[in-house]
């Protein structure tokens, strides 16, 4: 084994320029292996967590919302925007019949906060009735949230003297939630009493944000949890009907766009992995026959020194695990390159939700890239040896001089 | 003394050149703000530039010099500047607010792969003149 293995790693330092070549090729097939499902995890993760954190089965938002940036965009994009209606919605969406929990959610766009030209989703939430923001602050914060305290979303950097200040408005950070790979990582969390002292703030500064809504009777939209034993459809068609200049969706239908979008690009990086491995592993195969055909006097040489045929076969074997080896290193090591530091460039080019997969899921997905390309080179190499060896030695001899 | 030149030193030569290019372009820190003024970032995009200078100018320097031993001690050099290049941005010098912002986004994991690189090919160099030393 020992011979075998040195003989191997001296054949492969013998023609440099050759080796170089094989390692090039598996490791361009392991960088898309990786790569591509480190990608196809990410936006599955990144799905999965935004539908968990928008926990209501309605959202209520007024008819004006359409135009002046949807909610979608707040949430999924993190674009700061606002849009009001009176709080007396709130009121009426409550005698609906089949609406067990109604909270109403405020939207404020800072102005360019702290040091940099880019303004913040603040997003305010009653505690006394909030069903779908404090849950998941609870998985990061466990502590009260009292007016003047804020908590910030993963994207905003926390100051050494956790102050951020909005309209005039000193708000000490509380607490920093973990990444949703959402526009949500990019907002700010406050309680009513907080936000409604933002949004005088910001009327005392000019910003005229609220068009005809009073800012202490502003609310900009209402999550509704459904009883159980109610059509949600029916629940969102009454709201509809019944409450004027308002429009009630179904959270669900929020995410199926995101859903169908997803369902695409993973699509698409799914066919490219497939034809990038079929392609790599047809060119390994040609590369393999070529290289065995020149080296065809070398295998007969070893046959007649008294290598055995299986000796030859696991020779040949350790030459291609070795370039597996080196080229799935490599390429695992340039996936990694490219796509764990630009994980925020890679969700805000694709506009979809983004999260990186956990440590075990990265280590199944390396583990399977190494795999694989291992796999494709003992495949292509046990192929091609194979018509080598199935010839008479002396035939080997005499066609490869 | 050893006139030879190597792979790995074209390679590191390619690799400053081409952080220095990309600091002032493809990967350089936010814009202005809209009075004009800049923010924290471009200041660490400035340092970043010099860095970068300052590594392109040691990696082309040292393929034109006979002396194999002093060659090793250039790469060696390289090294801690690597690393002072990958503290600078969020660390050293603090960058913009949000995470989703271009020098959070780009320029800091543009800087920290390049210098990655930067490091790795230095030690493989290194490691490629003590083998000749040694022959």
């Amino acid at each position: 084994m020992r011979f075998e293995r040195s003989l191997s790693i001296s054949n492969l330092r013998r023609k440099p320029v050759r080796t170089a070549a094989l390692v090039l090729l598996t490791a361009f097939l392991s960088f898309a292996v990786f790569g591509g499902s480190l990608l196809v995890c990410g936006l599955r993760n990144g799905l999965s967590s935004y539908r968990s954190r928008l926990g209501a089965d309605i959202v209520v938002i007024p008819n004006s919302a359409r135009s002046k940036g949807t909610l979608d965009s707040i949430l999924l994009q993190g674009i700061p925007g606002y849009f009001y209606m009176d709080s007396s919605v709130l009121d009426k969406v409550r005698e609906i019949e089949g609406v067990e929990a109604a909270a109403p959610q405020f939207y404020l766009a800072s102005a360019s906060a702290g040091c940099c030209s880019v303004a913040v989703q603040i997003i305010g939430f009653d505690p006394d009735s909030d069903f779908s923001i404090q849950p998941w602050i609870r998985e990061n914060y466990s502590g009260d949230i009292s007016d003047g305290d804020i908590i910030v979303g993963s994207n905003i950097t926390v100051p050494a003297n956790r102050i951020l200040s909005f309209y005039n408005t000193d708000c000490h950070i509380a607490a920093q939630l973990a990444s949703t790979g959402s526009g949500l990582d990019n907002a700010v969390y406050a309680n009513m009493n907080t936000i409604r002292q933002m949004m005088s703030n910001a009327k005392e500064l000019g910003f005229d944000y609220f068009d005809s809504v009073p800012e202490n009777k502003a609310i900009s939209s209402v999550m509704i949890k459904v009883m159980d034993g109610y059509d949600i459809d029916s629940v969102t068609n009454d709201i509809n009907i019944h409450i004027r200049r308002v429009e009630a969706t179904r959270s669900q239908n929020m995410i199926s766009g995101i859903a169908n979008g997803l369902s695409k690009v993973s699509s698409v990086i799914g066919v490219l992995i497939a034809f990038i491995w079929i392609l790599a592993v047809g060119i390994l195969m040609i590369a393999a026959n070529m290289i065995f055909n020149e080296r065809v006097k070398e295998f007969a040489i070893l046959r007649v020194v008294g290598i055995s045929q299986k000796k030859l076969c696991s020779l040949v074997s350790q030459e291609s695990l070795i370039i597996s080896l080196a080229g799935a290193a490599a390429g695992i090591g340039a996936a990694a390159l490219a796509v764990f530091p630009f994980g925020t460039a890679i969700r805000h080019s694709l506009d979809l939700p983004y999260l990186m997969p956990d440590a075990v899921t990265v280590t199944v997905i390396m583990c399977a890239a190494v795999l694989l390309a291992v796999v494709s080179g003992q495949m292509t190499s046990r192929i091609s040896i194979s018509k080598i060896t199935s010839q008479e030695t002396g035939i080997l001899l005499r066609d490869g001089a | 003394m050893n006139r030879k030149i190597s792979v790995t030193e074209v390679i590191l030569c390619l690799l400053s050149v081409f952080f220095l290019i990309g600091s002032i372009s493809i990967f350089n820190s936010c814009g202005p703000k809209e009075d004009g003024s800049f923010m924290l970032c471009h200041y660490a995009n400035n340092v970043e530039t010099g860095i970068a200078a300052v590594l392109s100018a040691i990696s082309l320097i040292r393929i034109f010099l006979p002396d194999i031993k002093v060659k090793a001690g250039m790469a060696v050099s390289m090294i801690p500047v690597c690393v002072l290049g990958i503290l600078i941005p969020g660390h050293l010098v603090p960058l913009c607010m949000m995470k989703e912002m271009r020098c959070h986004a780009v320029m800091a994991p543009a800087v920290t792969v390049c210098l990655v690189l930067v490091i790795a090919v230095s030690v493989i160099d290194l490691f490629v003149i003590s083998r000749r030393v040694r022959k």
